[in-house]
């Protein structure tokens, strides 16, 4: 394997771990960077590298956004976006996977970048979750504007330093899990001492 | 890129987020209505 090809692996992984947060954000930054020519796409994947997906994308974005910042609507969200930033995730990995064999692209695709994107999606949603509970949904904007913010920054940091990137979203990954395991024993000890009592 | 072609543009964008959405609902609604019609089904004991 080419570092080329480890580098197209690592960029594809830390756009997966942008699309957990928000699905239009790193394909929307894929498409710029394809149609500046700072990246190289997958020829089936060529359509991102068009002004019209770029139009389509920007403005997807916008709505997607905006419709975070709606209390209770966001949690709605949350449910219906877990499968499409799984996709979101695999398509912004497979496009920049050029080097290698297609069963090896797919599989690093599906199994990496979809298990990624759907690891941050649903501890964030968790998260969500709980603020909605804890704020009555008030402290739900703040997580949004946090989530925003981690998906620009790691989606512009996949292209333009896709090392920071990666060991950003390893770490970022590795977070998310130890404080959903945390939260998920926290409920079960909870649960068992409310039977004992 | 010609206005129609941005306009087609957005309305992909537009609808990518909001199609789901209407789909979300009316399923939601569709189970609502099964379930309500099923508790009030004539013969209930």
């Amino acid at each position: 394997m080419t570092p080329e090809a480890l580098v197209s692996i690592g960029v594809g992984l830390a756009l997966a771990a942008a699309a957990g947060f928000r699905i239009f954000v790193p394909l929307l930054a894929l498409s710029l960077a394809a149609q500046s020519g700072w990246v190289e796409l997958s020829p089936s994947f060529a359509w991102l590298a068009t002004i019209p997906a770029s139009v389509a994308l920007a403005t997807a974005m916008i709505l997607e956004i905006a419709a975070y910042y709606v209390p209770f609507f966001d949690n709605m969200l949350d449910t219906l976006a877990a499968p499409v930033a799984v996709l979101a995730g695999i398509v912004a990995s497979a496009s920049l996977l050029t080097d290698l064999p297609l069963w090896l692209q797919y599989a690093i695709a599906i199994v990496g970048a979809g298990g990624t994107a759907g690891v941050v999606h649903a501890s964030t949603s968790v998260l969500r979750l709980k603020s909605s509970a804890l704020t009555a949904g008030f402290g739900n904007p703040v997580i949004a504007t946090l989530e925003l913010v981690g998906s620009i920054l790691i989606a512009v940091l996949a292209l333009l330093a896709p090392v920071i990137a990666l060991v950003l979203a390893v770490v970022l990954v590795v977070a998310v899990t130890n404080r959903f395991n945390a939260w998920r024993l926290g409920n079960g000890r909870g649960a068992v001492r409310s039977r004992t009592h | 890129m010609t206005l129609a072609q941005f306009a087609v543009s957005l309305a992909v964008g537009i609808l990518s987020v909001v199609l789901p959405l209407v789909l979300f609902f009316s399923l939601v609604a569709l189970l609502v209505y099964v379930a309500r019609c099923w508790l009030d089904r004539p013969g209930k004991s």
